[in-house]
């Protein structure tokens, strides 16, 4: 056996044994999972909702009016908008149109008891928590309104139109996010053990042997990558067992993880070489990681957050990752999960390569 | 010299300003156990690394089995087995997986459970690392250290922090590194450590070699002699005591005195005699050994190791 596969079957050895370690790999994600599933799923907080109002009527005008005095919903005039492409470019996560004859259609449904009625469009991106709280706003307003005006007949009918896959709710939004978080765990992993080793002298050990810190790097990033798989089994096992989510494994997935684990391995060296101490290169990763992992687009949509923090997730690798993830997996936006594969595939290479080169196991 | 094995000129070692190995020289010869022995500080970590090509020289030649440190780096380290200062090795493996990794890494390994019958391990063999004493932790390290049957084993400060029992199952190990031909070059702090194991001492402090030499050499040219010691005596018999012998000093009701070197018997008769004639009743007569620890006050003026236990 090479020294390579020598210290992966090791590596995985100790890691089996140490039950503790192995218990939270296993379950800290599903705890995220659930946690973060039942405190956001059931929470409506303001949602952007674009409209068009074609028809320019005054009925047109009390049915927004009526929309705007629930409070639900932040209404947002879009007249003059490519409202379809913002929503395929993901900058919103909904819109709703009123046909022009909105008016008309309606006075002539009630006269005739025709119950086709009076149709608004809603078009929205399915992988968007929000879209759903504004699909379903739209339609108690409409119904509210079909009391008021005629008791119980349909004048006015919401039509939604998904523009992406259908039935995506708040957990197939946050599956992904869960499992970018599981591949950010690289960089805790990279730091503990290169910190640990320093302090133990087992690097200073193995630099006296024909081993080289090349050759180690090459095993550990095996064993972190075959990790990080395992910890991935248990979210994905819950979304398709409990929740119904049938996440695509496919090339671009695959690679993303791959290449995220690269990416936060990489970091976790850097780090891990210029930290004076291990105390301070744990306690660095940990700042850095903690705030990362609830704003890049992981728990909740990045266009959903405060202008400020939507910055810092620009930044964030990790929100390349997650976006990455959810596209390939869930919504099938493939265009969308290859730009990301492409930036974190980069940043991958970039930071490993810069980890090999600083990383050095020898004393000055 | 043919045998030596270890051959250092002028070495130093810089960390920016400071002059951490201040232009040493020194040889080791084929089978014997030296002893870098000095206090925390004193450069002993940063000289072993040096030689085992883990550390760059500053300046200096250090000659390593035949083979140039600056040059031969990689053949030096087939033939070198370390045992680094505060080596832990890996929690979650066995003894026999810890000594496995390490002999995996080179292309060419002794047998493991040889290793493990070498340093009576034998008995624990199976029990993770994690899960043993301190003492058995560091022969663990020790076996470690011999997995490519080098020629030369480092041991930096084997047992520091381990308590008295633990430290003489180090001293059985090293013993038993020497018995199977190696030579062993050891740093202590522990000048008890260095007295019992080695064969030949450099007394390291700030940097330098003040001394150098077999322990018994050493303490012969730098103990101060030995000290003939009577205690519990009557004060008629002191001041009979002293007239006889004026190098002896008061201390309460015993006398002490400096033996001079190589003519300690003549003070010791004279003693006797005076207490014999005299009939004097005293409790006891002995002569105390100056020790390594005098070694080291009698060069530096300090304590070996601080604050003392
Ligand atoms: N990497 C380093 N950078 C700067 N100073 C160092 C470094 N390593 C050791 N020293 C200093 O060099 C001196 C000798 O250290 P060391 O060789 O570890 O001594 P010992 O092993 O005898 O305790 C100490 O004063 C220590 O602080
Ligand atoms: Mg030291």
């Amino acid at each position: 056996m090479s020294a390579i596969t020598v210290d992966i079957k090791y590596t995985l050895i100790s890691f089996f044994r140490n039950k503790r370690v192995v218990f939270w790999t296993l379950f800290f994600p599903i705890i995220l999972f659930l946690l973060f599933g039942f405190i956001f799923g059931s929470q409506s907080d303001s949602i952007n909702l674009y409209y068009q109002d074609n028809d320019g009527s005054q009925v047109s005008g009390a049915f927004i009016q009526a929309l705007n005095t629930t409070g639900a919903v932040e209404l947002k005039n879009g007249s003059g908008m490519d409202l379809a492409q913002m929503l395929r470019d993901g900058k919103i996560s909904a819109y709703m149109e009123i046909p022009s004859g909105f008016e008309k259609n309606m006075a002539l449904a009630k006269l005739q008891g025709n119950s086709s009625g009076a149709g608004i469009q809603i078009y929205y991106d399915k992988s968007k928590s929000t879209s759903m709280a504004a699909i379903s706003i739209v339609e108690q307003v409409a119904s509210g309104f079909n009391m008021k005006t005629s008791g119980t007949k349909e004048l006015i009918t919401v039509n939604a139109n998904d523009v992406a896959t259908p039935g995506m709710n708040y957990f197939d939004f946050l599956l992904p996010g869960i499992l970018a978080i599981c591949i950010m765990s690289a960089i805790n992993m990279a730091v503990a053990v290169i910190t640990h080793y320093r302090d133990t002298g087992v690097f200073r050990k193995l630099s006296t042997t024909p081993f080289s810190s090349l050759k180690w790097i090459a095993a550990r990033i095996v064993a972190w990558t075959l990790v990080v798989v395992i910890s991935l089994i248990m979210p994905l096992l819950l979304s398709w067992l409990a929740f119904g989510t049938h996440p695509n494994i496919n090339l671009i997935s695959v690679l993303l993880i791959v290449a995220g684990t690269a990416m936060f391995a990489g970091l976790g060296i850097i780090f891990a070489n210029y930290a004076k101490d291990s105390e301070s290169a744990v306690t660095a990763v940990m700042a850095i990681t903690f705030p990362l992992m609830f704003i890049s687009g992981t728990f909740i949509p990045v266009e959903n957050m405060p202008w400020f923090l939507q910055y810092i997730a620009n930044v964030s690798p990790l929100t390349y990752l997650s976006n990455g993830l959810r596209s390939s997996m869930i919504t099938g936006n493939y265009g969308d999960a290859v730009m990301n594969l492409v930036i974190v595939g980069g940043l991958g290479i970039i930071l490993f390569c810069v980890g090999v080169t600083v990383f050095n196991w020898k004393e000055d | 010299m043919e045998d030596d094995v270890i051959k250092v000129k002028s070495l130093v070692k810089k960390y920016g300003n400071f002059t951490a190995v201040d232009n040493i020289s020194f040889n080791i010869k084929k089978g014997e156990i030296f002893a870098f022995l000095g206090p925390n500080g004193a450069g002993k970590t940063t000289t072993v690394e040096m030689l085992e090509c883990l550390r760059r020289a500053t300046s200096g030649s250090v000659d390593v089995l035949g083979f140039d440190i600056k040059k031969d780096d990689f053949k030096i380290k087939q033939r070198i087995g370390v045992l680094p200062q505060d080596f832990s090795a890996f929690e979650w493996l066995t003894v026999y997986e810890n000594i496995d990794y390490f002999a995996q890494m080179y292309p060419k390994h002794r047998d493991v459970d040889i290793i493990i019958k070498t340093l009576d391990l034998k008995d624990k063999r199976d029990i993770l690392f994690r899960d043993l004493s301190g003492g058995l932790k560091q022969r663990v390290g020790v076996a470690i250290s011999l997995v490519n049957d080098p020629d030369m084993v480092f041991l930096d400060e084997p047992s520091t922090g381990l308590d008295p029992k633990a430290r003489r199952d180090v001293w059985d190990a090293i013993k038993e590194l020497k018995k199977e031909g190696k030579t062993v070059f050891l740093t202590t702090h522990y000048m008890d450590e260095a007295y019992h194991l080695a064969d030949q001492i450099c007394v390291l402090h700030k940097g330098q070699i003040i001394a150098e030499g077999t322990p018994e050499d050493l303490i012969n040219r730098y103990g101060g002699g030995n000290t003939l010691i009577i205690r519990g005596c009557s004060q008629e018999a002191r001041d009979e005591l002293i007239n006889a012998i004026p190098d002896f000093k008061n201390e309460g009701s015993s006398l002490m005195a400096r033996l001079p070197e190589g003519d300690g018997v003549t003070s010791i008769s004279v003693a006797a005699s005076i207490i014999n004639e005299g009939n004097f009743a005293c409790e006891e007569i002995y002569v105390k050994k100056s020790t390594l620890e005098d070694v080291f006050l009698n060069l530096t003026g300090e304590k070996l190791v601080q604050g003392g236990k």
